[in-house]
């Protein structure tokens, strides 16, 4: 089960409304490597782990995506606040605000809708944090590409931040990564 | 633990929690910045409170990920317990000026826990 903590893991104080980076920042809500498709992920992979460490790290780096999910959001809503549709409209998001006015909807920054086909299960463990480790990349990946569209120091910082929790979690699957390697091939972990 | 491995490495390079949640690593050794890293000021007390738990709960976090692939380095353990008690007596203090952060056995009337702000709203 889960608790909730009435609070986010790094603050968002975003004072300057802006609904072009609000349409960015969504995709890491739900976009294929966004913090949804990350949580899922590792949920749904932690259940045939073939050791403890699989399942604990799959279990805490999942819950702690959730928290990433909520600092996204909070971004997005931040960004969003008092926003009117002639705003919106003139942004170039008429469409937006059509579907979902100033709500928060999981969606990749060109409105695709959060798909579960964006993640693997596939019951190998080393096929699992292959994917894993790829997946924390390409999100690093994607928020320096957000951080190269702004200069706003209150958007910087918890990019930031998230960013750098990708290449925390990449360490943390490769270190088991390889362990199961050595463990499943032995002599021959070479090979991967 | 031998002094090569990439545990020692990483458990004696870690940062204080202030940094660790400014930089969102508590390992220096691990730390790989791009463009900007975060400097938090907090812009009044409760804000200030907030991130004495956000730091804390943040390092103690950080082992317990280290200690989920290193279930046997005692001195991490020592650390986690350390910045794990240090994140509790903050939350408390900032749930007895602020309301609840987690739901306890000893909340108030009238139930608090639906106030503002929710998390995703400035303070």
């Amino acid at each position: 089960m889960w608790k909730y903590e009435k609070r986010l893991q790094f603050p968002v104080n975003i004072k300057k409304k802006n609904v072009q980076m609000a349409k960015y920042i969504i995709t890491q809500n739900g976009g294929s490597n966004g913090e949804l498709a990350a949580t899922l992920r590792y949920l749904n992979q932690r259940y045939t782990m073939p050791d403890e460490k699989g399942k604990a790290i799959l279990s805490d780096i999942a819950t702690e995506e959730m928290a990433h999910l909520e600092i996204i959001s909070a971004m997005v809503y931040q960004l969003l606040d008092g926003a009117t549709a002639e705003e919106l409209k003139e942004a170039g998001l008429g469409s937006q605000y059509t579907e979902h006015g100033l709500g928060v909807y999981p969606q990749d920054s060109n409105g695709v809708p959060f798909t579960a086909a964006y993640f693997a299960v596939t019951n190998d463990p080393l096929a699992d944090l292959a994917e894993d480790m790829a997946a924390e990349q390409k999100a690093r990946a994607v928020y320096e590409n957000l951080m190269n569209l702004t200069d706003d120091e209150d958007i910087l910082a918890p990019l930031s931040f998230l960013r750098q929790r990708e290449v925390i979690h990449y360490e943390r699957f490769k270190a088991l990564y390889e362990e199961y390697a050595e463990k499943l091939l032995g002599d021959k972990s070479y090979l991967i | 633990m031998n002094n090569n491995s990439e545990e020692y490495k990483e458990l004696y390079s870690i940062v204080d929690p202030k940094e660790a949640l400014n930089r969102g690593n508590l390992f220096d050794y691990f730390f790989w910045p791009y463009k900007y890293v975060a400097n938090l000021k907090p812009s009044n007390e409760r804000e200030a409170l907030m991130q004495e738990v956000q730091m804390y709960s943040f390092a103690a976090h950080e082992l317990n990920l280290y200690l989920d692939i290193y279930p046997d380095d005692k001195q991490a353990l020592g650390l986690y317990n350390q910045y794990k008690e240090i994140a509790e007596q903050y939350m408390n203090e900032y749930e007895n000026r602020y309301g609840p952060i987690i739901l306890n056995s000893n909340e108030n009337y009238p139930w608090q826990w639906i106030n503002s702000p929710w998390p995703w709203e400035r303070f």
